[in-house]
């Protein structure tokens, strides 16, 4: 038994002797005692107990998501980007050990801060408007998701190579069994009752309604937090989602040897070497910009990395444009405006994806790498390192530019609308939350540079939670100045100050990661 | 011909936090010459290293390279140095040529002397080969070529080696010794870390020990190893052992001691004091008794016992209270 729960135990004892553990149950405790203030302060409203706790859970669930993309599943990965697996697998760890250990100690991370705001919520019983039933339920239903994610993250983080393409997997897969199959179910009834149905999508129908009853936030925000909730507290969801967990466990531990094992070690080795005697085919280093013709070869994948996004977008494209088609009234046409808007939707997705995955890994690859050291030393300064690693991942913006170039041929309403939006800007008010709003989307993609050079993963996570409580710290400024919106000034210069002061940490944590490698 | 040292350490201090790491060094790298920077782990071997690689601003003291001042001046020293940290530090996904390429670049060559110049240090490193190979496939050794190959990209003056052959095997370790006598040759000044001084002995011109932050010694290798220069010692070796050769060399005037260290072995040690005697003078009077000798030698300390005498034993626990 003491070798199977050997890394669990060690986990939950760094966890418990980690300072920011205390801090961070402290948060999420304060959060909940603001909520509790915020609803007291609302008399009007019907149901205080059930709005404080579905804004609890609603928090609990953004988190559990955070997670599973994170610290979930970067379980294995991060062991095989540090080549330590080697090590743990010649103890007399066995595989189930390794995974037990390692993923239970950061599922059980998450549930006891669940367990920590436990008995506050109970006082959401006696705001009025909820039962005991229903908190368990919610409860159970949150603890069975975050069970299932782990599980899938978990199996993510074994076949996949870099924390990078786990995290890709866990969303992938995430999305398509908590939204692509309930949208496709939607779909199907909508279409199957407007014409005739046939058995196979009968058939279809009846399996992919259970992704739909599954679902934990049907369960959540249709059934348990419905005035009239007598269901039990461990339904459908907690059901399924503790026995899809066990499966993907199950199925991790099969697929370990496969994909973490010597002979997949080898298997790189020999892929490696058999590449070895030829030629390379990426252009020569770019004699006015190496840093950047670096970072785009080899961070983002070059001309190669260019054409294998075209390809993905064009499939996401064309898939959104079919699913947009196929679900709407077989008598109404996809229409050239339409098709724009998908575009416009597309290039403003695709854009943020590229964003955040440069300022995560800009700098932060460097210091995982432990070259900075030498780019330090080469005979330019701290900011033109940083502006050639900014153009090296320019050309990741040319396909979502071309998208939105092309979704303004067929519909240029919206970027018009939102220009005129801007342009009519008169009142002072107005200026200052469209600055508020600016300034966030600036100040997020620089705290991340500035996180990635911290911490060795989860910069990302990271950097949303802050955010999320700094928005949740001006929501509460903002009430205690009800009516006076030209209090989000100080907000603002919040902002400003952080802006400047992130940036200012940029340029002195490069050195000190050079010199500390 | 200028003899200007290519490194100038004045008084330098460096504190982390409350450890000291660095407690007033001061010493001088003469140019186109191998210089051994050896001290046991936590010496502040690396803390030096790094402030000579202009990573870390000098706290207190004078340091400059080629007469620049290390910080002040970091662009200029950093075109004349190149730094080979103690850890691999590579882009594994790039070929050792697109690697070689990707420095030369960043160094502002023109690609056709980066041609030249890669050709250069392949040759050199002995890694011709293996240009198109990746790097994440090669060896230790190789990857500790590789690494040296990058640092001569640029053509720098001085190369700051930090503990180059950790982790190599003996005969990786010889050959990357070779290819620094061969920089040496071409001009290059070295500067080399280790905390092994035996494996510096053969390669270094000078040496400075370094423990606790502090110089222990700072000069040329002979001197480390022959003493302190008031007594000189010699050792004869004789075909057989000779029992009136003691005795006939105590006689002399400015002998201090003459014996057989190991009995019945045929080797005899004589300390004298080299402002009254001369070495031939002392080979004369062995002759002279009849002795047979085959060998005379001077009797240099073994290079570990010098180390383990200017190095103090135990952790290092000094901090600023």
């Amino acid at each position: 038994m003491r070798p199977l729960l050997a890394l669990f135990f060690r986990s939950i004892r760094e966890q418990t002797r980690n300072k920011y553990t205390p801090l961070v149950r402290g948060v999420v405790v304060g959060i909940i005692l603001l909520f509790i203030m915020g609803i007291q302060d609302k008399p009007w409203i019907a149901a205080p107990g059930r709005d404080f706790f579905k804004s609890l859970v609603s928090i609990n669930l953004f988190f559990i998501l955070l997670a599973a993309v994170s610290t979930f599943s970067s379980v294995i990965t991060e062991e095989k980007e540090e080549f330590s697996l080697g090590l743990l697998r010649m103890t007399n760890l066995n595989p189930v050990s390794i995974l037990l250990g390692k993923s239970t100690s950061r599922l059980c991370g998450v549930l006891l801060l669940m367990a920590a705001q436990f008995p506050f919520t109970v006082l959401a019983v006696t705001l009025g408007g909820i039962s005991l039933t229903q908190i368990l339920a919610a409860y159970a239903v949150l603890i069975s998701m975050a069970f299932f994610l782990c599980n899938l993250a978990l199996m993510g983080s074994v076949i996949c190579k870099s924390n990078r393409t786990a995290s890709l997997f866990t969303i992938a897969s995430g999305f398509l069994i908590y939204a692509i199959l309930p949208m496709i179910y939607f779909a199907l009834t909508m279409r199957v009752v407007r014409s005739q149905m046939s058995s196979t999508a009968e058939a279809w129908a009846g399996f992919l309604k259970y992704f739909v009853d599954a679902n934990p936030f049907n369960t959540l925000y249709d059934k348990i937090f419905s005035t009239f909730f007598s269901g039990p507290v461990f339904g459908l969801q907690f059901w399924t989602h503790t026995i899809g967990g066990i499966v993907l466990f199950l199925l991790s531990v099969l697929l370990f040897e496969r994909f973490c094992g010597s002979s997949a070690e080898a298997d790189g080795q020999t892929a490696k070497k058999a590449k070895a005697g030829s030629k390379s085919r990426r252009p020569r280093a770019w004699t006015t910009a190496a840093i950047a013709w670096k970072d785009f070869n080899f961070f983002y994948g070059g001309k190669k990395g260019l054409l294998i996004r075209a390809l993905v977008y064009i499939i996401l494209i064309g898939l959104s444009i079919w699913f947009g088609n196929w679900s709407s009234s077989p008598y109404s046409r996809f229409t050239a405006k339409e098709f724009g808007e998908v575009l416009l939707m597309w290039s403003i997705i695709l854009a943020c994806i590229e964003i955040l995955s440069v300022s995560a890994g800009m700098l932060g690859r460097e210091r995982k790498l432990q070259t900075m050291s030498s780019l330090v030393t080469l005979p330019i300064n701290t900011g033109q390192i940083i502006r050639y690693k900014l153009l090296g991942a320019l050309p990741l913006f040319i396909l979502p530019l071309v998208l939105l170039l092309v979704s303004m041929i067929f519909n240029p309403r919206p970027v018009q609308s939102f220009f005129r939006g801007i342009a009519s800007i008169d009142r002072f008010e107005e200026f200052l939350f469209f600055m508020y709003a600016s300034l966030q989307f600036l100040i997020f993609p620089i705290l991340v540079v500035n996180l990635s050079l911290r911490f060795r993963y989860l910069a990302i996570p990271i950097a949303v939670g802050i955010v999320f409580a700094c928005n949740f710290g001006t929501g509460i400024f903002m009430m205690l100045f009800r009516g006076e919106s030209e209090a989000v000034i100080i907000p603002i210069i919040g902002l400003i100050v952080d802006l400047v002061v992130l940036i200012k940490q940029i340029y002195a944590l490069i050195p000190r990661i050079a010199a500390e490698n | 011909m200028n003899t200007e040292p290519v490194i100038d350490i004045r008084n330098l201090r460096h504190v982390y936090k409350n450890h000291v790491a660095v407690a007033g060094v001061s010493f001088t790298v003469g140019s186109k010459s191998i210089h051994g920077f050896v001290g046991p782990n936590g010496a502040g071997k690396t803390t030096t290293l790094k402030v000579l690689a202009t990573l870390i601003p000098p706290q207190t003291g004078d340091v400059r390279v080629f007469g620049k001042k290390i910080y002040t001046q970091r662009k200029e020293v950093r075109s004349m140095i190149g730094y080979m940290p103690d850890h691999f530090s590579m882009y594994r996904q790039m070929t050792v040529f697109e690697y070689l390429d990707f420095f030369g670049a960043a160094y502002g060559m023109e690609q056709r002397e980066r041609d030249k110049v890669i050709d250069d240090v392949l040759a050199l490193t002995d890694m011709d080969g293996r240009r198109n190979d990746f790097v994440q496939g090669l060896s230790r050794g190789m990857q500790q070529r590789v690494s040296l190959a990058r640092v001569l990209v640029h053509d720098p003056d001085l190369l700051l080696l930090d503990e180059p052959a950790s982790g190599l095997d003996p005969r990786a370790r010889i050959e990357l010794m070779e290819i620094l006598q061969e920089l040496k040759k071409l001009g290059k000044t070295i500067f080399i870390s280790s905390h092994i001084l035996s494996e510096l002995a053969e390669l270094c011109d000078s040496v400075t020990i370094l423990d606790r932050g502090t110089v222990k010694y700072t000069g040329s290798m002979r001197g480390l190893v022959a003493g302190d220069g008031v007594v000189s010692s010699y050792v004869i070796t004789l075909s057989a052992p000779h029992a009136t050769l003691p005795p006939a060399l105590e006689a002399l005037a400015g002998v201090s001691k003459a014996s057989q260290p190991i009995p019945d072995e045929p080797k005899y040690s004589v300390q004298f004091d080299p402002a009254q005697l001369t070495p031939d003078a002392i080979l004369q009077a062995a002759l002279s008794c009849g002795a047979p000798i085959i060998g005379f030698a001077e009797e240099l300390k073994h290079l570990n016992q010098a180390f383990m005498d200017l190095t103090e034993a135990g952790v290092r626990s000094d901090s600023i209270k």
